[in-house]
């Protein structure tokens, strides 16, 4: 399966913008994709997929386009 | 020590306002009450920027003290002001600017914060810096029926959004982290100028009834790599 994966903030330092990944059929969920990109699931603060919130746990399909924000508190 | 020009009876003070507001805007502005919630960093340039986009009255809130690591980003954070309420520093601040904005100096909680002050209320701004308390306003807001303007800051990065009177905003954006403690607390200037600008801006078109793109959506601001991403079309 090909998903479009999408970085925000720092999230990008060392990794990417953007990039295409191609995910095993055990490997179905934003949560698997955010583990392999070695980024901590607490510093994860907004999944979508194709612009719609989404759970960490969502099962992603063929073509989906996943955009993953860190957690931004700060004032 | 020179004197102060006595500024109280001049009618121009806004009149570079006009062209981008009409003067029927402009005295709009002059009748609109905005509550900004925290005065340190995002509030402290909202509020300002409020103020000499000549709003009416400002409601200001916070219970904290400005403290010597306030001053590398915190516009009311001086020398002159540290051990002194952030609320109250503002609204001296803004005194010191013109006498078009009644400002009212909240220096205590929100959630304290009586409730005549929201009934009173056209916009809130969330300038607060804690998770569980932006969640917390949010909630207050729904309840009221306010619009809830957002922002906030880490390192070079940022995100704003508006929150409309029946709109779920803050929750979509932090409901499953509140148990999180924030240990990012790294934020400079110049990202939460431009945060804080974007809620100026989003507040002064609520209050007009200017259309916006950032009505119940977000972007995320990455000053770092120079991007402005809409959330909905990330």
């Amino acid at each position: 399966m090909e998903v479009t994966v999408k970085l925000f903030a720092y999230f990008r330092d060392g990794r990417f913008k953007e990039a295409a990944s191609t995910l095993s059929d055990e490997e179905t969920t934003p949560r698997n994709v955010i583990e392999s990109l070695a980024i901590d699931m607490d510093d994860v603060g907004v999944i979508m997929v194709n612009n719609r919130h989404a759970a960490a746990d969502y099962r992603l399909h063929n073509n989906d386009v996943l955009a993953i924000f860190p957690r931004i508190g700060g004032g | 020590m020179r004197d102060m020009p006595n500024i109280t009876a001049g009618d121009d003070l806004f009149s570079r306002n006009i062209g981008t507001f009409t003067q029927e805007q402009q005295a709009r502005l002059q009748k609109s009450k905005v509550t900004i919630i925290g005065c340190g960093g995002l509030g402290g340039y909202v509020i300002s920027e409020l103020a000499r986009m000549g709003t009416g009255c400002l409601n200001l809130c916070d219970p904290d003290f400005f403290s010597p690591s306030n001053i590398n980003r915190q516009l009311f954070a001086t020398s002159a002001t540290l051990g002194v309420n952030k609320a109250l520093a503002a609204a001296e601040a803004v005194q010191k600017l013109h006498d078009r904005t009644s400002v009212h100096a909240l220096p205590g909680r929100f959630q304290d914060v009586q409730n005549t002050i929201f009934a009173e209320t056209d916009v809130v701004v969330d300038c607060l810096d804690s998770i569980n308390s932006r969640l917390e306003l949010a909630g207050l807001c729904k309840k009221k029926m306010l619009p809830l303007v957002h922002g906030a800051v880490y390192s070079w990065y940022g995100q704003t959004g508006v929150q409309s009177v029946n709109g779920n905003l803050i929750q979509q954006l932090y409901a499953s982290q509140q148990a999180i403690p924030d240990k990012k607390i790294s934020v400079i200037a110049c990202t939460v100028a431009v945060v804080a600008s974007i809620q100026a801006a989003e507040t002064c078109k609520l209050l007009l009834d200017i259309p916006s793109p950032l009505r119940d959506n977000w972007m995320s601001i990455d000053l770092k790599h120079m991007t402005f991403d809409l959330a909905i079309n990330a």
